[in-house]
This record gives C-alpha cells, sequence and structure tokens, in this order.
C-alpha cells in the first residue's frame, strides 16, 4: 500500500467495514469476531449479511481472474488507473498477467 | 468455528444460490465427475482453513468423501491437489508457466477451468460462512455419472492463458451465457466450460449485485461501501483484477 492511510475513509462506517473485509480474508477467529461484532454494532445483521457476501463474491473473483491470467478489462483499467496506482495495486505479481498475448493455435482438450 | 451464534437476516435468494451452487458441486460437471468435484472442494476448504490457522495439519478433519477419487487420477493426482492448494491459498501467484506445465504434464484446458471454477466456488461461499461466524456447510454427496465433455467450438486461445469463448462465438445451446452487463474478462474465463460460467453470474448476481447499473438495488449496503469492501478483498489478495 502506498500514499493515504486505507483507513481513513469518508465512506460511513468504512473504517469498520474495512477491517471486517480484512479479518475474513485474512484474520483468526478472535479478529473475525471483533470484526463482526463491530458491523453488527454499528451497521445492523442485514449489512453484516452482505458484507459477508461481498466478501465471499470477491474471493472467488480473484481466483477466477489469478488462475485463468485474464487481463483487466478496458473500462475497468481506465475508471481504476489512478486508484490503482494508489494502492499499490499495479505491483500485485497478478498484474503480470494484466497483458494482451498474441493469438495462437487452440490449446488440446 | 462457531454455529450459527446470531439469528441472520440471510436473503433468501442468498440461500437458494447457495442451494444452487452445492447441488452443481456433487454433480458430474463437464470434464471432472461429480466425485472429484467434491474431492477438490474438500483439498481446497483444508488448504484455505489450514492457511488461515483454523485446521491444524494434523487435525484435518475427516474428508467426506473417499480418497478414491485421487486414485482415479493416478499420474495427475499430485498435480491436481498441488494446483487446488495454490489456487486456493496464493492464487496471486501462479503464472501462464504453471499452466502450461500443468498441460504438458497431461491437465487437459477443460479440466484447469473446470478446477478453478470449483476451488473458487468454494473459496467464495466458504468466506461468507467464515464471515458470518456459521459453520462451514457439509459437503455434497457425490451423484455418480459421467461428465458430459462439451467443449465450446468457438473457444479460442488469446485475451488470457485460458481459452475462451467470446460473446458471438457462442454456440446456439450457449445463446444466453453472457448476461447484458457481465461479460467482462472475469466471466469470460471461465467460457471453455459454459457451465461454470452459469454458476459464477448466478453467484454474483445474489452475493454481490443484480445489476451492475444498480449497484445498491435490493441491498443494505450503499454502493462505495459494496465497492470498497471488494476493493479490499482483492487488494488483500493481491489481485490487481
Amino acid at each position: 500500500m502506498t500514499g493515504r492511510d486505507p483507513t481513513n475513509t469518508e465512506i460511513p462506517h468504512g473504517e469498520i467495514l474495512l477491517k471486517f473485509a480484512e479479518a475474513a480474508v485474512a484474520g483468526g477467529e478472535e479478529e473475525m469476531v471483533a470484526a463482526r461484532q463491530a458491523v453488527l454494532t454499528a451497521l445492523g445483521p442485514a449489512e453484516l449479511v452482505d458484507a459477508a457476501a461481498v466478501v465471499g463474491n470477491f474471493e472467488r473473483n480473484v481466483r477466477v481472474a489469478d488462475a485463468t491470467g485474464i487481463p483487466l478489462d478496458e473500462f475497468l483499467e481506465e475508471l481504476s488507473a489512478d486508484l490503482r496506482s494508489e494502492m499499490g495495486v499495479d505491483a500485485f505479481a497478478s498484474k503480470t498477467n494484466d497483458q494482451q498475448p498474441e493469438v495462437e493455435e487452440l490449446e488440446g482438450t | 468455528m462457531t454455529s450459527n451464534p446470531i439469528e441472520l437476516p440471510i436473503r433468501k435468494d442468498l440461500l437458494e444460490a447457495i442451494d444452487r451452487a452445492w447441488i452443481r458441486l456433487g454433480r458430474p460437471g463437464t470434464w471432472l465427475t461429480g466425485e472429484e468435484r467434491v474431492g477438490i472442494a474438500d483439498e481446497a476448504r483444508a488448504a484455505k482453513m489450514r492457511d488461515l490457522g483454523f485446521w491444524k495439519e494434523a487435525a484435518h478433519p475427516p474428508i467426506s468423501v473417499a480418497d478414491s477419487w485421487l486414485e482415479k487420477l493416478g499420474g495427475l493426482a499430485d498435480l491436481v491437489v498441488g494446483l487446488v492448494h495454490r489456487i486456493a491459498t496464493e492464487a496471486s501467484r501462479l503464472t501462464e508457466e504453471d499452466y502450461r506445465s500443468a498441460l504438458d504434464r497431461g491437465l487437459t484446458d477443460g479440466q484447469y477451468v473446470e478446477i478453478v471454477g470449483t476451488v473458487a466456488t468454494i473459496a467464495g461461499i466458504d468466506s461468507f460462512h467464515r464471515a458470518l461466524g456459521l459453520s462451514l456447510r457439509e459437503l455434497p454427496n457425490p451423484i455418480a455419472g459421467e461428465p458430459s465433455r462439451r467443449r465450446p467450438t468457438g473457444a479460442q486461445s488469446g485475451g488470457a492463458w485460458v481459452p475462451m469463448v467470446e460473446r458471438s462465438d457462442l454456440d446456439p445451446e450457449d445463446a444466453g451465457l453472457y448476461t447484458k452487463d457481465r461479460d467482462g474478462y472475469v466471466i469470460r474465463a471461465l467460457s471453455l466450460v459454459p457451465d461454470e460460467v452459469r454458476s459464477l453470474i448466478d453467484q454474483s448476481q445474489n452475493f454481490y449485485v443484480r445489476d451492475l447499473s444498480n449497484l445498491a438495488e435490493g441491498r443494505s449496503l450503499s454502493r462505495p461501501q459494496i465497492e470498497m469492501i471488494a476493493s479490499r478483498v482483492s487488494a488483500l489478495n493481491e489481485c490487481f483484477y
């Protein structure tokens, strides 16, 4: 990460939701329990469910993207160029997938 | 893991999407049997839980299917297990060389794509349960039967490591595969196995948002809150996407 403090967000309850995402992706049981309770207290049970569902959706999508070597969609690249640079995303190993290869013969089945 | 510690208002559409994914997980796929699909899901779950420190290496809970699925894979068993573990725990470190090496060792591109879809599915659904403090759902019993082995005729290399199918090249039976707002690379990535695309879109519409042009429809979180969580999950996984 580079630049500004990623927990310093102007999005309502942003810091709580970021900690929840962090606990869900890489946290232990204790951290997860605390993060879950914080979302419940500050936002509510329906918001907790939606937050967990978004985590689940992107825990799935990142694996699809990284394991298949897809590039970033053009519209996303244009929209997120500044943000990706600021967050240090361009330095990730999987960024090396983000290049258009030459068209090749079909792989065998 | 704790077991349903609080009464959670889990949306009906979300529960139904999980049910559909679970039913599909146990069925024969396009290139893998039901037994192989459940075995892969079990390996992926164990690898991730050990990686997070929830399960100890020596205390791996009994798997739901016999190890016979690995025996049937024969010489490919180590390769498949290794790939499953890497997709589950360090997907961002995978390279095109890893993919090409897997093909050189005898795995087909269709099998590879179906393995990716299967691991990604269990990763998404398990993380949802873990985040809510719910017990991980018991894996389905495999259903006997042969994979369909149907390869889309319009699959072409170029654009990703794996062959993909453009909207204009879809076979008639896959005509409605891509929705009007869901045909980006992350969707097309699995198009060598159209049923994996159908499952991905189904889960995306219910876990994330139904309509990408109206991100907060039917959700308790605002669009900025949703996108902030999404961005953080991708960044923590060191994924550029």
